[in-house]
């Protein structure tokens, strides 16, 4: 009566794999977590980020891998029980002599079987290698302040950024504008469409040259009213040229009365 | 018995066919799987390639009664079935006697089975299918086991009336008989044109071992992706199309698995495996399909059209 013990055999491989599976499934996944949280670091955004997709990950390999998990899989790894693993798995609970001696027969085979069979060992390396060198470089990243791209403040630049159309613009000064030509007054068109948008400079006290702290007040200066001797104004020749005839004696007046002040 | 000891019998009786036949190995494995699976063969092939001589050796081997049935085209049922002879008792009083015919043995050998007429060749049905023969009013019950082991030439050739599929389908297997090799048959040319010792062969398998190695291929187990595998070899004929005008019944899925268990017993083999369903796949279903014109215009044949199957 080899029922049970067969039964109990192949509950425990089946367990044993399963445990591995799950083991790999792990590694997998916290590979991916690895990744997904350096490129969050290196991005600026929430560590939890990388949680989600990584959970997501978890659930899909594991259940993928759980789900390739049979007898034939055993018996890709262990030839000597080719076809009689399943055979047993699919037949023990017939009771006949032939049956009972294949349930003996491949009771014997069973203790071949090594759980690390199923472990891949080179991926292993190469996945626990993969973690070590990323958290370095999570690590590295974090004590030296290393950022790809502010992903956050981009998003919030993005956020502020509005078409043309939605600009808060004087209209009664464009209206004004557009009827008396008052540039002069309001200077260049580009510099009026800034509207009433504030602007945030902020210096980098590690790029500028001026030191905030050394800075002093300024200090007041006395200019004399009547400019230095060596400062004259003189008539250039390119005005009689190019000055209209009848409006030259007055340009000459003009200049004279200005020098004399 | 144990399925090694059931593996060495076949060994011994495999040695002792090869005392009288040159070669045939996969032949006389495949009679052996159908003797197995208690079910009926069918061997086909070229005159003189020892299809008759094969049989006759195997049935020496067996402790059983044995009766051949030449067949021709003016052979009647009742030469087969038997019929009523009038007798007479001592009493000078006249009775109807059966006279059983020589389908009551355990192996009939149906030679040249397509030389006789269909009427003759369904005489057989009833006994193939369920081991008994109805003669008038009165059905008598043959004696198990009962194998009816038949030869034919190539249906193609001139005086010969192909089997209908309700016949062919009761053979469990179509064996095909190939021309031995050069070195085989110079085996075969120094047996038999040399003063040759006759090997004495003694009988190996009883009725009651036979009956019981039956009850062993019948014991063997299959796992289920085999099984799947097995049936979805026989209902992909159904679905080919293009290749296969009529497919194979399920009487062909109940044949493979059989054969594959008897198989996996003469190997000494304590399961079915994937192997055996491939090897048994030709003589199970080579004569279970009709080929489409389509099939036949490439010039396929039928084993030609299973290899696609497989593959």
């Amino acid at each position: 009566m080899l029922a049970k013990p067969i039964s109990l055999a192949l509950n425990e491989v089946r367990k044993a794999v399963f445990q591995i599976v799950l083991f790999n499934s792990v590694i997998d996944t916290l590979v991916v977590f690895m990744l997904l949280l350096m490129g969050c670091l290196l991005l600026t955004l929430p560590a939890w980020y990388a949680l989600v997709p990584a959970l997501a990950y978890a659930i899909i390999h594991t259940y993928g891998n759980l789900k390739d998990v049979n007898f034939s899989k055993i018996e890709e790894k262990f030839p000597s029980l080719n076809e009689q693993l399943i055979t047993v798995a699919d037949n023990w609970k017939e009771q006949n002599e032939i049956v009972d001696a294949l349930n003996q027969e491949v009771l014997l085979k069973m203790k071949e079987i090594r759980t690390s069979s199923f472990l891949n060992f080179g991926r292993l390396t190469r996945e626990i290698v993969v973690m070590a060198v990323v958290a370095f470089i999570v690590i590295g990243s974090a004590a030296f302040n290393v950022k790809f791209l502010d992903f956050q403040q981009t998003i919030k630049e993005l956020q502020a950024f509005k078409p043309f159309q939605q600009y808060d613009i004087n209209k009664d000064l464009l209206q004004l504008e557009e009827s008396q030509n008052l540039s002069d007054i309001l200077g260049e068109k580009s510099v009026t469409e800034l509207g009433q948008q504030q602007l945030n400079l902020q210096i980098n006290p590690i790029m500028s040259d001026v030191d905030i702290g050394k800075v002093k007040a300024p200090e007041d200066r006395s200019f004399r009213d009547v400019p230095p001797p060596q400062i004259k104004a003189t008539t250039d020749v390119s005005f009689e040229e190019n000055i209209p005839k009848q409006y030259q004696r007055i340009v000459k007046t003009y200049f004279k009365e200005i020098t004399k002040s | 018995m144990k399925v090694e000891d059931a593996k060495k019998t076949f060994d011994f009786v495999f040695s002792e066919l090869n005392k009288v036949i040159v070669g045939q190995s996969e032949v006389l494995k495949e009679v052996s799987v159908a003797l197995l699976a208690d079910s009926h063969a069918l061997l086909e092939g070229y005159p003189g390639l020892a299809k008759t001589l094969a049989i006759k050796t195997l049935a020496q081997l067996m402790d059983l009664k044995f009766s051949r049935i030449q067949n021709t085209p003016d052979l009647m049922p009742s030469d087969i079935t038997g019929t009523y002879i009038i007798e007479e008792t001592s009493a000078g009083k006249r009775n109807f006697k059966f006279q059983p015919g020589p389908v009551f043995a355990n192996v009939v050998l149906a030679d040249e089975i397509n030389r006789a007429t269909p009427k003759t060749q369904s005489a057989l049905l009833e006994a193939m299918q369920e081991h008994q023969v109805t003669v008038g009013n009165t059905t008598y019950k043959l004696e198990e086991p009962f194998f009816v082991l038949a030869t034919q030439n190539p249906i193609e050739q001139e005086g010969t009336y192909p089997l209908p599929e309700a016949q062919s389908d009761r053979f469990l297997l179509k064996i095909k008989v190939d021309y031995p090799t050069f070195d085989e048959e110079i085996e075969i040319v120094n047996r038999f044109t040399e003063e040759y010792k006759k090997a004495q062969l003694k009988p190996i398998l009883n009725k009651d071992s036979l009956l019981y190695l039956q009850h062993m291929a019948k014991m063997i187990p299959i796992a289920n992706d085999i099984k799947r595998y097995a049936v979805q070899l026989v209902t992909s004929t159904r679905q080919n199309k293009k290749l296969i005008e009529f497919g194979a019944s399920p009487r062909a899925s109940i044949g493979l698995i059989l054969a594959s268990k008897a198989r996996a017993l003469i190997e000494g083999r304590k399961y079915v495996s994937k192997d055996d369903i491939n090897k048994m796949a030709f003589p199970v279903m080579r004569h279970r399909i009709v080929l489409s014109f389509e099939a036949e215009r490439q010039g396929m044949h039928e084993d030609d059209v299973i290899k696609t199957l497989l593959k």
